[in-house]
């Protein structure tokens, strides 16, 4: 069984080909096709992961080596893919959210001209993704993992003839480039170092005998965090995030939530041996995580267009996982992935849902009270939120609450009130989306619908999800369901039981959850607060958070407009002073050339002339030598 | 017994030095290109009498060479004089002066 | 078989059909392209015929010429120079069908094309150095006519700046080789321009170094190497389609393939002092050349400038003299022959509909012509080095070539990739994204023939990208082999031991008078 797991990619990319190729002629069979392709994926990704739960921890680990990908000199690479808890819970996420998403979509995208070039990206994505996260070397991870920046970058641009989205896939591309370039670095590195490239070699117990030096298992860590950073949009290669979501809803929900952007979460997780080997490394992310939760908390609070309030959600929440990642709770890291993957998804597609309904409004000040008209996205709407508020006994309960106690109970005092912090900031920023768009007073103008149940059906199963996924694989008794599963991968963080005792942790966590939304519903629903002249107020405060602490114009300001003068003084130079060179030489030869002709004259006698004197020198000089 | 080379040398050279001052003080182009000509027979007598002199046929194969060439030579050169006269109804060199740089 | 010679001279046989007024321009064309693919067919004859484990030369044929001054038709390939044979014979055939809508003097056009392959493809094949620089130096001619007769307005400079500038560059390997007949006539008394004989010469290091200068700066203007650049810019913008494929595609080649076959191999110790300086040269070369193209108005020499870039990474993996980083450089040759030419090949169709080649012109023709906008998509995705497709497997082994031989170079090629991606998406955001351009309502998208063309590259960038290991391992035993005989002679400053090639190689055996007179 475990050998056929490369069906699980080679299914997506045939879906992806036959909508590439023959997908105008099949029209509306198109999403239907990319659905199955997908869906087909899930059931396989089912089959291998109760071939693996048949068998005992230890041996759960199976590497599938399909071809010798490319070799020169000592360097050889395989296309392989590693069948273990981590990528088959990551195959099994992929392919479930994804096929649920590609469901939504084909009810979405249904006015679309083209639906086969939208669900061959779609379905290209999750080939790459897959990929990315079956792939047993670094290298064939690398190249889904610049697969799906690529589909990123082509479902970013889809409505490329509209400038914003075009400049945003772009950008897009190129702020994960600058991280993947580094990740390349860091790849090539662990070469140097290893001679291989392959998870069981980097990744086993040759890592901790001292192959190479504390600082260069610092620089690798370093350098694929960069890579993750750039990926997973965490500061400060976060900016492409939010313009990502010019995108349509569907794929903002796959690739720019659920899966894509967690890759960075994978990639760490993946590689923990290494990044355990410095001391650096795990606090830079755990800082870069817990900074950038805040952050992307904050600034959600500023945006009123209702998903780039949900993109810099999802930052934030990636933050919690690169947190719990930089603490050493992988399998934390693992449990909000997946946690979040459902309830995430589920919000997104709910928004597409409001935006289908209100003909493309994605201002939160021009909605409200949608709860009457759309009752169905109402319900879906308030699950996702509140459990990603952490509401008990949601998903996002157990997950957040996993992190954040964990901060504590590692004896980390600062980072668990940071984190607190963070909590209720989240609380807050996603009772807002719901209270603005569902509650309070209406805003808007003429009369919203709710989606067709064919929109409406995926969202039962992620809403399931978004509620029980907690209970079911993250429940705190003997370490959750997921924990053990991923042991054998992961291994076990150290069962420290430092700072306050757990119930009181687990009651703090809820009351700051309760509160923040109670808060929220204060704020922007209960209609005693003006909250729209917030901005008018708080001038600074408010630009400071639409704007996101201006991180986009300091960059323009550091990076892109010095960046182009230079390059523009570059070309110049090379006009002017590189060409203008080899011209220069070239007229000089030319002038030189004009003084030569004086003595052609046209006079035949006149050369006669000079040729008998010349002759006449000659004949003097040889006279005078013999 | 043999006449002394040196006659056949101040001859060639006698001959050599009319050609050179026909060449260059003469304007018309077919005087000139007789001119030419002596100064080549100039040069054919000295080579026959140095062949003489050394008992090889090198010299007078050469010689042969230079006559052929000489003819050649006439051929062109004759061609290109009766072209430019009939242009320009001149056979004056100092007219054809389009060659100038 | 003789299969070099085959290749070499059978595009020839169609010139004769050119001379004749009466054939019509849709024949000349249609005989030009059956031609060029019968010697495509007689390419893949000769790489089936290639033995892939060995590392020397192979399919040698040999044929005495001047023999008083020891010039002989020597031809042979190994594992660099049997995929610059394929990989010309591959984009021939494309350049033609790029040149299908041309009405000007067509017949000229297609006898000059022929005789261009034959000249290219001799000169990859060439093991006697003589030859090769009579090849190398033909190919000057035709592109030189290409260019200033099928080029656009500024057609005559761009000719003639490109013909003087690398005739300049080739008058210093003119010198070289000369020098070498002339070192050869010493020591083995009698004069050679073979190749597998010069090798064995005993040169002193000044004598190494000054050699090296002189073949290098030949060479360097033709790939071009920074600051040598600027001709290329004003050719490619100025040639017509066809001429910018084969001018990227192949003759760009012949400079890191001289290198690759004369200074490394004639001047091993030389090659590794100038290691260094020549990495920086490429460094400069591949982050400049992508910051220029990035600047540009005009799509084609924003192409160019890309090219220069590109380029730069094949000179990086030549001289990181690491047989990874020479691997990635030979199969970068390939990859980048193929890459630009589809750019040029698209750019190409896109100018012959629009008429313009400023970018600030275009804008939203992916709505009017999505299949010319998906080929240069293809084509830039494949240039800027995306996994998957072919260019990523050269860039890749370059930069780890590099690493291996400094960490600051692997690291400064690294911002290439990045840089790459800046101006490649730029433009094409530019270009094919936005709202449409009333102007370009109604232009035509891609056509059959067309597609007929972009087809083949796209699928020779998939196979090698997903599947490079063909490709790879016909070069590895090359790569490693120069790279031994480069690095064996290491300690060794005198001069070069006779003999240690033999053992480098050991498909080469020194032919008799060569073995007795061993350098002393």
């Amino acid at each position: 069984m475990f050998d056929l797991v490369w069906l699980i990619p080679a299914v997506a990319l045939a879906g992806a080909m036959a909508n590439l190729f023959v997908g105008r002629k099949m029209g509306r069979l198109a999403g239907p096709l990319g659905t199955i392709a997908v869906g087909a994926g899930f059931v396989l990704g089912l089959l291998i992961l109760f071939d693996l739960l048949s068998s005992p921890g230890e041996e759960r680990t199976h590497v599938v080596r399909l071809y010798e990908w490319f070799a020169a000199g000592r360097f050889s690479v395989s296309a392989a893919f590693r069948v273990d808890p981590l990528s088959i819970t990551m195959v099994l996420v992929v392919t479930g959210v994804g096929a649920l998403i590609h469901a939504y979509a084909v009810g979405y995208m249904e006015h679309d001209p083209r639906p086969d070039r939208f669900f061959a990206y779609l379905n290209l994505f999750v080939f790459f993704m897959l990929v990315l996260v079956l792939a047993d070397n670094y290298l064939l991870l690398y190249l889904g993992w610049e697969g799906v920046g690529l589909c990123s970058y082509l479902l970013i641009g889809y409505w490329g003839d509209r400038p914003a989205a075009a400049s945003a896939a772009k950008k897009a591309f190129i702020t994960t480039r600058i991280g993947d370039s580094a990740m390349l670095l860091g790849i090539v590195l662990i070469f140097v170092h290893f001679g291989s490239l392959e998870f069981g070699e980097v990744l086993g117990e040759r890592a901790g005998q001292g192959i190479a030096s504390e600082g260069a298992f610092t620089a690798i860590s370093l350098l694929l965090l960069a890579g993750a950073v750039g990926k997973s949009a965490q500061l400060p290669l976060h900016v492409w995030l939010p313009d990502a979501m010019e995108g349509p809803t569907p794929v903002s929900a796959l690739i720019h939530a659920a899966t894509m952007v967690t890759a960075g979460v994978y990639l760490v997780v993946r590689s923990h041996v290494l990044f355990e080997q410095s001391d650096i490394a795990l606090p830079v992310v755990l800082v870069i995580g817990l900074i950038s939760a805040v952050y992307a908390a904050l600034a959600s609070i500023g945006q009123f267009d209702i998903k780039r309030a949900l993109a810099y959600s999802t930052m934030s929440q990636i933050g919690f996982m690169f947190f719990a990642a930089g603490m050493g709770s992988y399998t934390g890291a693992m449990l909000l992935l997946v946690c979040h993957a459902f309830y995430k998804a589920l919000l997104f597609l709910t928004a597409g849902n409001v935006m289908h309904g209100l003909h493309d409004e994605t201002d939160l000040r021009r909605m409200g009270d949608l709860r009457r008209e759309m009752p169905i996205s109402a319900v879906w709407f308030s699950i996702g939120a509140l459990s990603l508020a952490g509401i008990p006994p949601l998903a996002g309960f157990f997950a957040k609450d996993h992190i954040v106690n964990f901060a504590s109970t590692s004896g980390r005092t600062a980072a668990y009130v940071v984190a607190l912090v963070a909590a209720f900031l989240s609380a807050l920023y996603i009772s807002r989306p719901l209270f603005l768009a569902f509650f309070g007073s209406n805003r808007y103008e003429g009369r919203a619908h709710d989606a067709q149940w064919s929109m409406h059906a995926p969202l039962v199963v992620l809403a399931v999800g978004g509620v029980v996924a907690g209970l079911l694989l993250g429940l705190q008794a003997e370490g959750g369901v997921l924990e053990r599963f991923l042991e054998p991968t992961l291994g076990a963080p150290e069962a420290a039981h430092l700072g306050l005792p757990e119930g009181v942790l687990v009651v703090i966590g809820s009351v700051v959850a309760i509160g923040a939304v109670a808060l929220g519903w204060w704020i922007w629903a209960s209609g005693r607060v003006d909250w729209e002249a917030f901005p008018r107020r708080q001038p600074e405060l408010a630009g400071w958070l639409s704007n996101a602490f201006y991180v986009n114009t300091l960059y323009a300001w550091l990076v892109r407009i010095p960046g182009t003068d230079f390059s523009r003084s570059v070309r110049v130079v090379d006009d002017r002073v590189v060409d203008g060179t080899v011209n220069e030489v070239a007229e000089d030869v030319g002038r030189a050339s004009r003084i030569a002709p004086i003595l052609q004259s046209g006079f035949v006698r006149q050369y006669a002339l000079v040729f008998l004197l010349g002759a006449g020198v000659l004949l003097l000089i040889l006279g005078l030598r013999f | 017994m043999r006449t002394p080379i040196a006659y056949f040398l101040i001859l060639s050279a006698a001959l050599f030095a009319i050609g050179t001052v026909g060449v260059l003080v003469r304007r018309n182009a077919l005087v000139i290109f007789m001119s030419v000509e002596l100064q080549l027979n100039a040069v054919n007598v000295a080579l026959v009498a140095f062949s003489r002199m050394h008992n090889e046929l090198d010299g007078q194969v050469l010689a042969f060479f230079s006559m052929v060439v000489a003819a050649a030579e006439v051929v062109v050169g004759l061609a290109i004089i009766l072209n430019v006269y009939r242009r320009r109804h001149s056979a004056i060199v100092d007219d054809v002066s389009l060659l100038r740089g | 078989m003789p299969w070099l010679t085959i290749v070499i001279f059978l595009p020839l046989v169609g010139i004769p059909f050119m001379l004749w007024r009466g054939l019509s321009d849709a024949y000349a064309k249609w005989l030009t392209l059956s031609v060029m693919l019968a010697d495509l067919a007689f390419a893949v004859g000769a790489l089936a015929a290639f033995d892939q484990s060995a590392s020397g030369y192979q399919l040698v044929e040999q044929v005495e010429w001047v023999s008083s001054v020891g010039l002989s038709y020597l031809v042979g390939v190994d594992g660099f120079s049997i995929w610059l044979v394929v990989l010309s014979a591959v984009m021939f055939p494309i350049g033609v069908l790029s040149a299908w809508s041309v009405t000007h003097r067509v017949r000229e056009l297609m006898a000059l094309t022929l005789a261009l392959q034959t000249v290219v493809i001799g000169a990859f094949c060439a093991l006697d150095v003589l030859l090769f620089f009579v090849f190398f130096e033909a190919l000057l001619f035709p592109m030189f006519l290409i260019i200033g007769i099928w080029g656009s307005a500024r057609r005559v400079y761009a000719s003639v700046k490109f013909f003087l500038y690398t005739m300049l560059g080739s008058a210093f390997i003119l010198v070289g080789l000369l020098y070498l007949w002339a070192q050869a006539s010493h020591q083995f008394g009698q004069g050679s321009f073979d190749i597998r004989l010069l090798e064995q010469l005993s040169l002193s290091v000044g004598e190494q170094r000054w050699l090296f200068l002189a073949f290098f700066i030949g060479f360097a203007v033709k790939v071009p190497v920074f600051p040598l650049h600027t001709w290329l810019p004003d050719a490619h913008t100025e040639a017509p389609t066809l001429g910018s494929i084969v001018l990227a595609a192949l003759l760009l080649k012949a400079g890191p393939y001289g290198m690759l076959r004369f200074n490394l191999d004639l001047f091993p110790e030389a090659a590794r002092y100038f290691a260094d300086a020549i990495a920086v040269l490429a460094l400069i070369g591949i982050v400049y050349g992508a910051i220029v193209a990035m600047m540009q108005t005009d799509v084609k020499r924003l192409v160019a400038y890309s090219s220069v870039s590109h380029m730069g990474f094949v000179i990086l993996g030549i001289f990181t003299l690491t047989s990874e980083g020479t691997s990635g450089a030979v199969i970068q040759m390939v990859n980048h022959g193929l890459s630009t030419g589809l750019l040029f090949l698209v750019v190409g169709i896109l100018y012959e509909r629009t008429h313009t080649r400023e970018i600030a012109d275009m804008g939203g023709l992916a709505r009017v012509t999505p299949g010319i906008a998906a080929a240069f998509l293809v084509a830039s995705l494949s240039s800027i080095g995306l996994p998957g497709l072919n260019n990523f497997i050269g860039e890749f082994l370059v930069i780890l070539g590099a690493f291996g031989s400094d960490r600051l170079f692997g690291a400064i090629a690294v911002t290439g990739v990045v840089l790459g991606a800046v101006y490649m998406l730029w433009a094409y955001q530019r270009t094919f994204e936005g709202p449409p351009v009333d102007r370009w309502r109604g232009i035509r998208d891609v056509l059959p023939r067309e597609i007929a063309a972009i087809v083949p590259i796209v699928a020779l960038m998939v196979v090698i990208g997903v599947y490079p290991k063909p490709v790879l391992e016909r070069i590895d035993p090359s790569a490693s082999g120069v790279v031994r005989w480069v690095r064996a002679v290491e300690t060794d400053q005198a001069g070069l031991p006779g003999g240690i090639r033999a053992e480098v190689q050991p498909s080469y055996r020194p032919p008799p008078e060569a073995q007795t007179v061993g350098p002393g």
